[in-house]
């Protein structure tokens, strides 16, 4: 999308009709408008936002009284609205206008071709499509509230921007709905049940997938949560680390290396109890069978000593004899004659081979768990002690970290140092607690998981469906179907977008950032922070953090256009937009300023610029004054008197132009060409 | 050896393959969050938003019967 131009009508300070063309040259990019603090700056920004969408920034007050004042006063049924002539990406030309005219509201879109106005179906649903709703913010920026998108407060604001830039609100509201109407499904399918046991069932299958809902829910709140305080200890160890006294440092010192220890003793503890569970598995049986084992390969000993286990002869072998009437010896044995009868005796007392087989497999058995036992003894004892080492060293290097944080804590003439203390340890409590409900809530959802399965096999092994119920639990299956390529689709966007958004940012804060400084983002919380070559979170100052704010917005915007062809069609493709920005330079040094001027130009096809002049003056101009296409002056027209007060002006190209006039008609501001550089 | 022109006919292809939707199931998760759009941007009840997600449900099974009948 470009801004061709915009009307506004009695919109806040604009009374009467004022109206802007936008610069939609592809090198002169910029429009720049001159607005001092008061003149319409943030007003003008929320025309586009209040045309396109009725919504306005949190900044904006008053949003329920758009109608200018001295409008007003003289009918207060006048109307106001807002008119915003665009053009799509493949060059079409629209006119959406907004109104209000006493009670009375309209928005429509028109497409403009050949001279002739078209209304638009659906404006609504048009505009989503130019530039989705929830992305919108971060096209038409208000530049004066970014805030800090690091730190505590930050993370969501990241996250937010992120999954919004991406079209997840759509994406999670279809999930939720799919998921609502496949329960449904589900409850009717039990409904229908006469015999009662779907019903039953269905509804133990319906109570686990909630706790497992709120078991992934509580995951990964608590996985934000130990982010946090990992993070904040993080700083705290930073500050006691640089802190001024010596000893403070030393100790503290000492104290991270015992909570290293101790982190690897706990490891070290958590893989003993691991081998535990193995060996208890792998050789349990071993354990309790080893004196049945003893006892059963001593009746094998035993009998074969007497002779009847095995037989001393084979049954096969009898067999043969007989059957071929020759001995082994070679003589003559005839049915009926003694020898005959004497060798069939034998066979009762033969062996067959079946029987044989079984004894060497028992033998066999049995004298593997007589070696299998020992073996595992050794292994048993190692770890018993292994198990028992950790336990007391854990035991005492916590007792030596208490002790160590007393040392810090009692720092009495330190106060800051000692409140530094308060925090980290209330942060490592609550640190403790939340690895414990993780903990909790994992076990919980490995149990559920594993239960799930096998009661959906129940319900699909019963034969007892009647026709209605197999139409519902076809439905629910295809819903469930339907649930799980959207979570699929949002789970692989979301780690996909992490990497891609901190390689942009990067990308344009080493071309501004005077240190060697990057950033990096938590992917639990999306807290992205400076850090130095050592991978050492930094300190950043105010001027900093705007820095990092400015770029993460720009990668937004860049991200946003990249996805602009994706047309999975689950998440909202993105967008290619103008960047409208309200007052983006804030405590930006004069060099930053500079840079991120001249590089938002160059990562956007069109740029609207409203600077006050503590904004613009000096490396701002110099960076940008080639690439503005349009320039525009906002002009505070006042009835008072100048009395004493002194001019307000600004200088442009050497020319100057009031910012303020006083001795007017009415108050009001007026929007004023400044020059039209492509024409 | 593969033409430079059919090289590229290939990866149009495959790129066209790639962005429509894989199965019936992605193509009835694409209407319905075109459904989703049209009642959050306003042109659509929200009422009428979850009997047109179950409608689309219902004629997907019997889309899904027909072809295998």
């Amino acid at each position: 999308m470009k801004l061709r131009k915009i009307e506004l009508k009695n919109f806040r300070q604009f009374y009467g009709e004022q109206s802007l063309t936008f610069s939609t040259d592809k090198n002169k990019n910029i429009t720049l408008i001159h607005a001092e603090n008061g003149t319409g700056k943030t007003a003008f920004l929320n025309a586009i936002l209040w045309c396109f969408y009725e919504v306005t920034t949190q900044n904006f007050k008053d949003p329920t009284s758009m109608l200018n004042k001295v409008a007003k006063s003289e009918d207060s049924s006048s109307s106001y609205g807002v008119k915003i002539e665009f053009e799509d990406d493949n060059g079409r030309i629209f006119l959406a206008q907004r109104a209000v005219s006493g009670t009375n509201k309209s928005f429509k879109i028109f497409e403009l071709e050949d001279h002739l106005y078209t209304e638009i179906d659906n404006p609504n649903s048009f505009i989503n499509s130019v530039i989705p709703k929830d992305m919108s913010k971060y096209f038409f920026f208000q530049g004066e509230g970014i805030g800090k998108i690091s730190g505590a407060k930050g993370d969501s604001i990241v996250r937010k921007a992120i999954r919004e830039i991406l079209g997840f609100t759509i994406a999670e509201k279809a999930l939720q709905d799919v998921r609502s109407i496949r329960k449904a499904y589900q409850t009717s399918m039990s409904n229908a049940d006469t015999s009662g046991k779907v019903s039953d069932l269905q509804k133990r299958i319906s109570q686990i997938e909630d706790k497992i809902f709120a078991s992934k829910d509580t995951i990964k709140e608590c996985e934000q949560t130990i982010s946090f305080y990992e993070e904040k200890i993080l700083d705290i160890d930073q500050k006691l680390k640089s802190c001024d006294s010596a000893v403070i440092k030393q100790v503290h010192a000492l104290r991270l290396d015992k909570e290293q220890q101790l982190q690897r003793e706990k490891q070290l503890q958590k893989q003993a109890k691991e081998e535990k569970s193995t060996l208890i598995s792998d050789f349990a049986t071993t354990v309790f069978g080893l004196r049945l084992s003893q006892t059963a390969l001593d009746f094998i000993d035993e009998s074969e000593y007497k002779g009847t286990i095995p037989a001393p002869y084979n049954e096969q072998l009898v067999n043969d004899i007989l059957k071929e009437a020759i001995c082994i010896c070679g003589a003559e044995i005839r049915p009926g004659s003694e020898a005959f009868s004497k060798i069939n005796e034998m066979l009762k007392q033969a062996s067959d081979p079946m029987l044989e087989s079984r004894i060497r497999k028992a033998r066999s058995q049995l004298t593997s768990i007589q070696q299998n036992a020992a073996k595992s003894k050794k292994m048993f004892l190692a770890n018993i002690q292994s198990l028992a080492l950790c336990d007391e060293n854990i035991v005492r290097l916590a007792k030596e970290l208490e002790e160590l944080s007393i040392q810090i804590q009692g720092s009495e003439k330190l106060d800051d140092i000692k409140s530094l203390e308060l925090e980290r340890a209330r942060a490592h409590n609550n640190l403790r607690q939340e690895e414990q409900t993780l903990g909790r809530a994992k076990a919980n959802l490995e149990r559920d998981e594993k239960d799930l399965p096998s009661l959906k096999n129940e319900i699909s092994r019963l034969d007892s469906f009647s026709s209605e119920m197999l139409k519902f639990r076809e439905l629910a299956t295809y819903a469930e179907k339907v649930e799980e390529v959207i979570e699929q689709t949002l789970s692989n966007a979301e780690k996909d977008v992490e990497l891609r958004i901190i390689e942009k940012v990067n990308k344009y804060l080493k071309l501004f950032v005077r240190q060697d400084y990057k950033a990096k983002l938590n992917p639990t919380t999306f807290d992205i922070r400076l850090v130095d070559n050592n991978d050492v979170v930094v300190a950043e100052s105010d001027g900093q953090s705007l820095l990092l704010s400015l770029t993460f917005i720009s990668s937004l915007i860049e991200l946003s256009r990249e996805r602009k062809k994706a047309s999975g069609q689950i998440l909202t493709p993105g967008a290619i937009a103008p960047f409208v920005v309200d007052a983006p330079f804030g405590d930006l040094d004069n060099k930053y300023k500079g840079h991120v001027a001249s590089a938002i130009p160059d990562s956007v096809e069109q740029v609207v610029f409203l600077l006050s002049s503590s904004h613009w003056e000096g490396k701002v101009e110099e960076n940008i004054r080639s690439k503005i296409g349009r320039e525009y002056n906002m002009v505070l027209e006042e009835p008072s008197v100048a009395d004493i007060k002194e001019a307000d002006q600004i200088v442009i190209q050497g020319n100057i132009f009031d910012t303020v006039r006083y001795g007017q008609t009415i108050e009001r501001t007026v929007i004023e060409e400044v020059g039209d550089y492509v024409s | 050896m593969t033409s430079f022109e059919e090289l590229k006919k290939q990866i149009l292809a495959a790129e066209k393959e790639a962005s429509s939707p894989q199965n019936c199931y992605q193509n009835t998760a694409r209407l319905i969050v075109n459904i989703e759009r049209q009642a959050y941007y306003g042109d659509e009840s929200e009422n009428k938003r979850l009997s047109r997600i179950r409608e689309v449900f219902s004629n997907e099974i019997k889309k899904k019967s027909t072809n295998e009948a």
